[in-house]
């Protein structure tokens, strides 16, 4: 799926921040069904990579819609790479800044946050992430299981091995998956259907020859 | 809303029988098989057939043959005696 996103970046010539604009939006149609009601309050948990990138993305959409908005980010908003940066940043103006949760110890305001929202969105960790998860990501991952909230997971439930299905250490339960371009083989193995939830494919533009080359 | 009656499925019979599964089943039922080999993609998966055994036609024709013997041997001592 890497190597899709990479021919669709490079080859193909669509920028990251395009993709990640529609990743956000499968997202918030995602979270329109589980959840309806616009002034429902959500959190939305990102880590710094593409996958929060996604997340962040989500969030400048929800925020439209009136959801109140609490967004954790785990790791310095300064290092965030070029497309989450700019959707930080667009966040920062629009009022809803993101929180960083550097430690394990930071996380003291999440369970009061997790108590108070209708739904989580679990944007930690992608298909890119290898070995045990790392904290504060493993005590956010516990923390969201704890919490009993439906989850959307954007691309495959943090803490699952994208390609075995095997869980990291620990794994987000997720109510439903929101997948981008092809479904996961991690969602489909081992431990992945118990914690995608329901699976939802989103081509997010990405072109459909090169989706149907590596499926094929 | 109703729905009608020829359109209803008792529960759990549905689930069981159902010929349209979902891809981790799918893959799921080629790894019990001892079809999957390590690394196959996820997609292009063969069709899978769920058989339809019907039993209770044979439990049924048990029910009536059992009741046509239990009289029989029930007789024999009556007749014996007059």
């Amino acid at each position: 799926m890497q190597q899709i996103d990479a021919s669709a970046i490079d080859a193909v010539g669509i920028p990251r921040l395009l993709l990640m604009e529609h990743a956000g939006l499968a997202v918030v149609r995602a979270v329109h069904h589980l959840v309806p009601d616009p002034s429902a309050p959500l959190v939305i948990c990102c880590g710094t990579g593409w996958n929060g990138g996604d997340g962040l993305a989500a969030a400048r959409h929800l925020h439209e819609r009136g959801h109140p908005l609490r967004v954790a980010v785990t790791g310095p908003l300064d290092r965030l790479r070029e497309e989450p940066a700019a959707y930080a940043r667009i966040l920062r103006g629009l009022g809803v800044a993101p929180v960083e949760c550097l430690t394990a110890e930071a996380l003291g305001p999440l369970d009061e946050w997790l108590a108070e929202c209708r739904l989580v969105i679990d944007a930690l960790l992608g298909i890119g992430a290898r070995g045990a998860v790392r904290e504060p990501a493993a005590s956010m991952i516990e923390r969201i299981n704890r919490s009993g909230k439906p989850v959307v997971a954007v691309d495959i439930p943090s803490g699952l091995d994208a390609d075995t299905g095997r869980i990291q250490g620990v794994a987000v339960r997720a109510t439903m998956t929101v997948t981008f371009g092809l479904a996961k083989r991690g969602c489909l193995l081992a431990e992945g259907p118990a914690h995608t939830g329901t699976l939802v494919v989103d081509p997010i533009t990405i072109p459909r020859r090169l989706l149907e080359t590596a499926a094929a | 809303m109703s729905i009608h009656s020829s359109l209803r499925t008792p529960t759990g019979v549905t689930a069981s029988l159902r010929n349209v599964l979902k891809r981790f089943e799918r893959v799921r039922h080629l790894m019990t098989q001892g079809a999957w080999p390590e690394g196959r993609s996820v997609y292009g998966l063969p069709k899978i057939k769920q058989v339809k055994l019907k039993v209770r036609k044979a439990a049924a024709k048990e029910k009536e043959e059992a009741p046509a013997e239990a009289p029989a041997t029930g007789a024999a001592p009556s007749s014996s005696s007059s």
